[in-house]
């Protein structure tokens, strides 16, 4: 009987502890500088750059000593279930420090209270910030909201068309100039077309995902909200225009592959099952550490006019910190010249231009330029608030599409109104 | 005597505390909760408001509830069925052969399946049903047959994850089945013999009677984990295309853990638990028909 | 037939080979080993599909046609999974959640069964008929505010969050008190009159009699945790904490980027533990589950 007591307490006590200990293991106490502070920087996982993250940061902490930081990876799906485990993190008391944030997340953020303004800091630690004009503005532009700024522009990516240049040589073709229309894109995804010995490849891997959607509706004239994000636009005619447009490519002109929920088309390019895929910057990191050369890019080919879509990222704090000041630290340090020299080589953008202009000729394609130029003209990815609920909704339906489920029409004004209850709903 | 009771019912609870602890914790509180939960609009990170009657107002405004609340029937009324006869079909083939070493070797490779990760072998499967470069398909063209959009068309995913959930779990009812059978007293075949009863008179007459405990059993839990069923959409079709597989569960984890909508999702989350009771009474209810638990 | 053939050749179908009646016997054993091979190749096709693409080069891993036998040997492949994720922190965290839970139940469940079989206290089959009824509120009206629960507690992101809901066990405490129930209380008289507290029959005597459910239960249990992919999903967000399952998914998303080959190096990898496991614990399962009656 004694036994059975002393065990049940035990286990209490056991659990008590756990609860208790988790909670203590926040970061230490006091802020003044001088102390020992630990940092947390969430990451999104995938990402390969920890080892060149973790070496990034010794060299943090060698400029500030008493300033430690802890990297912690968190894996996902999406940007939207990246600042989901952000949230479920804040929310079960685990909040890190100072977070990376794309554009799509950071309305998201602010809105909800949880980043922290840093212009008090700015004024008050200038010399943390190197060279505060040297960040594109219009890429800084995004995180500056209301007035405050909340992060500093560190990488951003665009959209482009990949072309497997082995596979343009093979139907003749040259790399197409910036002035190509939809048509010629048309006709190079029909050379690229191709079935020999029962080996098939494609000419285009639609982009079915909001980001590379989203930049072929700009070059029709339209997007995905309208221009201060408050309605929907998908049930545009111009908007169908593109949809279909994206549903004929794979069922009546068939030069498309069918996606299925993990097309990885990057992959697809590689190995030639696709002519040409839309895509940032990203995939070079992948075709680096595959070897892969052959590729040329171009941007996304002209509908009733040409632009150029953007996103970007930047470290903002978190508000729920317990050290602002170490935390603004890190987040001016991290958007240094020498952060993006170091880790923004391959698969992203520096956002400050005299990286920007150091390391983009450096990239294996002779049309890097049409990444340096397109930073001038680009318009930013629809993220409010909403953000993550847009999205789900938008490639919910767009999967409708590309499966053939539903006409492009139909399944657009549903998105819309889907979109529509979203963004009136209040929070 | 007086004092015996009060030292019995000292120690039934202080053995029963634990247990108590626990479920008091973990499923009791939790079921209170959900139900308060229901009232309210709750994110996590904001404090919860209360909201009366929305939730519910909304549940039954929600169209893609009514989309969701069909393919998971849709999805029950083709996976309970597939697993109760399947595996009692393999479990009657492994019993009649005779060879132990054969008996083995078909018992581990039907059960094997269903001890590995589903999340692991189903990110396989899905590359499996690649339209254009899966093997499915390619099975498919060496046979001359056009190729199937597996993963892309509303009707086929319900093959498709039939297919895969089959291959992965018909282990369980099998060997649940195996069991049955084994337990099934010889004599009552012998003597079947001796009176001239031929092998389907006594399958009808003496297998089948003797199984129903076993078959009600595989009945009830197939059919509460067929109506909670997620892993299998959520890794195999992400619950497209559209929401063409999205089952309950998919959607309540939508709600809750990706659109935060905590208040909302446990309201639907009740509805599915109102389902499974009902249809669990009502399988209680009839299994006095049909199953017998006699043992003659 | 004759009465006298030896009793488990009724249950089978093989008969002798000599003569007509043999010939026709064979013919359908013949139809019954095609058939259980047939179904055995599709368990095992997927499985062989894994390893010999996990072999591949990651630029041959969709080339058609697909292997089935290995054709390459690019044995990298396995290297880079355990150099892109913390593969093995995968492993030892599923290993050390479900071992914990196992244990957690071994004591808990059969405790709570040794309760509700042996000692008389007020209340206490309402009690059982309530832990039972637990069994019926699916995990998605309880996951909610459990979630919350955890992330006020600081849990979220341990290990803690997916073990404590998984320790009641109300399907294991049934099972082990059915099994109790037909232990005669002879055995527990016997101690007692030999001075021995509850604890020490419980501990001594009841619950080694009661193995082959503990044992049957533990398996099942230990099987469950180890696949849980649902309660990972939501309450672990970094890599280091990872169980298996939703590992495997991380491993596709990095992959994503170009290497199908890696991942189911990764798959492949995943299967080993099972399959050890498989090794060891069939006996358990199979006499466990016999033995332990499963009469519901």
């Amino acid at each position: 009987m004694k036994k059975i007591l002393t065990w049940v307490l035990v286990l209490v006590f056991t659990l008590s502890l756990v609860a208790c200990s988790s909670n203590s293991s926040q970061t230490a106490s006091g802020s003044g500088s001088g102390e020992k502070v630990e940092l947390t920087l969430a990451y999104p996982g995938g990402d390969e750059k920890k080892d060149d993250l973790e070496k990034f940061l010794k060299k943090f902490t060698d400029k500030y000593p008493n300033i430690k930081v802890k990297l912690i990876f968190v894996p996902n799906t999406s940007w939207a279930d990246y600042f989901n485990k952000l949230q479920t993190m804040a929310a079960g008391g685990n909040s890190p420090d100072v977070i990376r944030v794309a554009i799509e997340g950071i309305q998201m953020f602010v809105k909800s209270g949880m980043a922290l303004p840093l212009d008090d800091y700015m004024k008050s630690d200038p010399a943390a910030l190197e060279n505060y004009d040297d960040f594109h503005a219009k890429l800084q532009s995004a995180f500056v909201i209301d007035n405050k700024t909340y992060g500093f522009a560190w990488d951003w990516n665009n959209v482009v068309v990949h072309f497997n240049t082995d596979m343009l040589k093979k139907a003749n073709l040259p790399v197409p100039d910036k002035n190509w229309t939809k048509d010629d894109f048309l006709k190079y995804a029909q050379a690229m077309t191709t079935e020999e010995n029962g080996k098939k490849t494609y000419g285009f891997a639609i982009p079915n995902y909001y980001f590379g959607a989203s930049a072929w509706l700009l070059n029709n004239d339209t997007n995905v909200l309208n221009a201060d994000m408050t309605k929907s636009t998908l049930d545009d005619p111009k908007s169908i225009e593109v949809m279909q447009f994206f549903q004929d490519l794979i069922y009546k002109y068939k030069v498309a592959p069918v996606p299925n929920p993990k097309t990885d088309m990057i992959n697809q390019l590689m190995t030639g099952q696709v002519g040409m895929i839309a895509a940032g910057k990203w995939p070079f990191g992948t075709y680096e550490k595959n070897n892969f050369k052959s590729v040329e890019v171009q941007f996304v080919p002209k509908f009733t006019t040409q632009k150029v879509i953007y996103g970007d990222g930047s470290f903002p704090v978190l508000k729920s910190t317990k050290h602002p000041k170490e935390a603004y630290l890190l987040s001016a340090f991290l958007s240094n010249p020498d952060s993006q020299r170091t880790m923004l080589s391959a698969d992203s953008i520096p956002a400050r231009k005299s990286v920007m202009n150091e390391v983009l000729p450096k990239s294996p394609i002779k049309n890097w330029s049409v990444y340096a130029e397109s930073a001038d003209i680009a318009v930013a990815v629809q993220a409010p608030a909403e953000y993550a609920g847009i999205e789900a909704i938008f490639n919910r339906h767009m999967s409708d599409i590309l499966s053939n489920q539903s006409d492009a029409a139909t399944a657009m004004k549903k998105a819309a109104q889907e979109i529509n209850d979203l963004l009136a709903q209040k929070k | 005597m007086n004092s015996k009771a009060v030292r019995d019912a000292l120690a039934g609870y202080l053995f029963l505390l634990p247990a108590l602890i626990v479920f008091g914790l973990f499923i009791a509180e939790p079921l209170v909760n959900s139900i308060i939960l229901s009232f309210h609009r709750y994110d996590v990170i904001t404090p919860a408001v209360f909201v009366g009657l929305d939730n519910f107002i909304k549940f039954f405004h929600d169209a893609r509830l009514l989309t969701v609340y069909s393919n998971t029937i849709e999805f029950v009324l083709i996976l309970v069925p597939l697993h109760l006869i399947m595996g009692l079909l393999l479990a009657l083939g492994v019993t009649k052969v005779v060879s132990l070493k054969w008996k083995y070797i078909f018992r581990t490779a039907f059960y094997f399946p269903v001890l590995v990760t589903t999340a692991a072998v189903a990110v396989a499967w899905v590359y499996m049903y690649d339209f254009n470069f899966g093997i499915m398909n390619y099975l498919l063209s060496l046979f001359g047959a056009a190729p199937i959009p597996w993963l892309n068309d509303p009707h086929w995913v319900y093959v498709s994850v039939a297919i895969f959930s089959f291959w992965k779990f018909v282990g369980n009812p099998f060997l649940y089945y195996l069991v049955g059978l084994q337990n099934i007293p010889k004599s009552l075949y012998e003597a079947a013999e001796i009176d001239g009863a031929n092998a389907t008179q006594s399958f009808f007459r003496i297998t089948l009677p003797m199984l129903t405990p076993t078959i009600f059993f595989v009945m009830v839990v197939t059919l509460i984990g067929a109506i909670q069923i997620f892993d299998e959409p959520y890794l195999i079709t992400g619950g497209g295309p559209g929401d063409a597989s999205r089952t309950i569960s998919l959607y309540i984890y939508e709600q809750a853990f990706q659109n935060h909508a905590m208040g909302y999702a446990s309201t639907v989350s009740l509805s599915l638990f109102i389902i499974i009771l009902a249809i669990t009474i009502i399988q209680f209810r009839f299994s006095n028909r049909w199953v017998s638990y006699d043992q003659e | 037939m004759d009465a006298h053939k030896p009793a488990y050749a009724a249950n089978s179908v093989v008969g002798v080979k000599a003569g007509r009646p043999g010939a026709r016997i064979k013919v359908r054993t013949v139809l019954l080993y095609v058939l259980l091979l047939l179904v055995t190749a599709y368990m095992i096709i997927p499985f062989l599909w894994i390893f010999s693409t996990s072999l591949r080069l990651a630029k041959d891993s969709f080339a058609l046609p697909p292997a089935i036998l290995p054709t390459s040997f690019v044995w990298e492949n396995y290297l880079e999974v355990f150099e892109k994720v913390p593969f093995a922190a995968f492993i030892t965290n599923s290993i050390k959640i479900a071992a914990i839970v196992v244990i957690g139940h071994v004591l808990i469940s059969s405790m709570a069964a040794f309760a509700f079989s042996r000692i008389k206290f007020p209340g206490r089959d309402v009690i059982f008929l309530i832990f039972l009824s637990g069994l019926m509120i699916p995990s998605q009206v309880t996951i909610i505010p459990q979630f919350i629960m955890i992330s006020k507690l600081g849990l979220v992101d341990t290990h803690w969050a997916i073990i404590l809901p998984a320790l009641i066990n109300p399907l294991g405490i049934f099972m082990i008190r059915q099994m109790m129930l037909t232990i005669p209380h002879s055995y527990d008289e016997a101690a007692y009159m030999d001075g021995a507290n509850r604890m020490w029959v419980f501990l001594k005597v009841i619950l080694p009699m009661a193995f082959p459910a503990v044992s049957v239960t533990s398996v099942l249990l230990f099987i469950a945790n180890w696949n849980d992919f649902f309660r990972p999903l939501i309450f672990l967000n970094t890599y280091e904490k990872m169980t298996l399952p939703l590992g495997m998914t991380v491993l596709t998303g990095l992959f994503g980027t170009g290497n199908l080959s890696a991942v189911l190096a990764g798959v492949t990898l995943s299967l080993i533990p099972p399959l050890l496991f498989y090794i060891f614990g069939q006996k358990y399962l199979i006499e466990g589950l016999s033995v332990g009656g499963l009469k519901v």
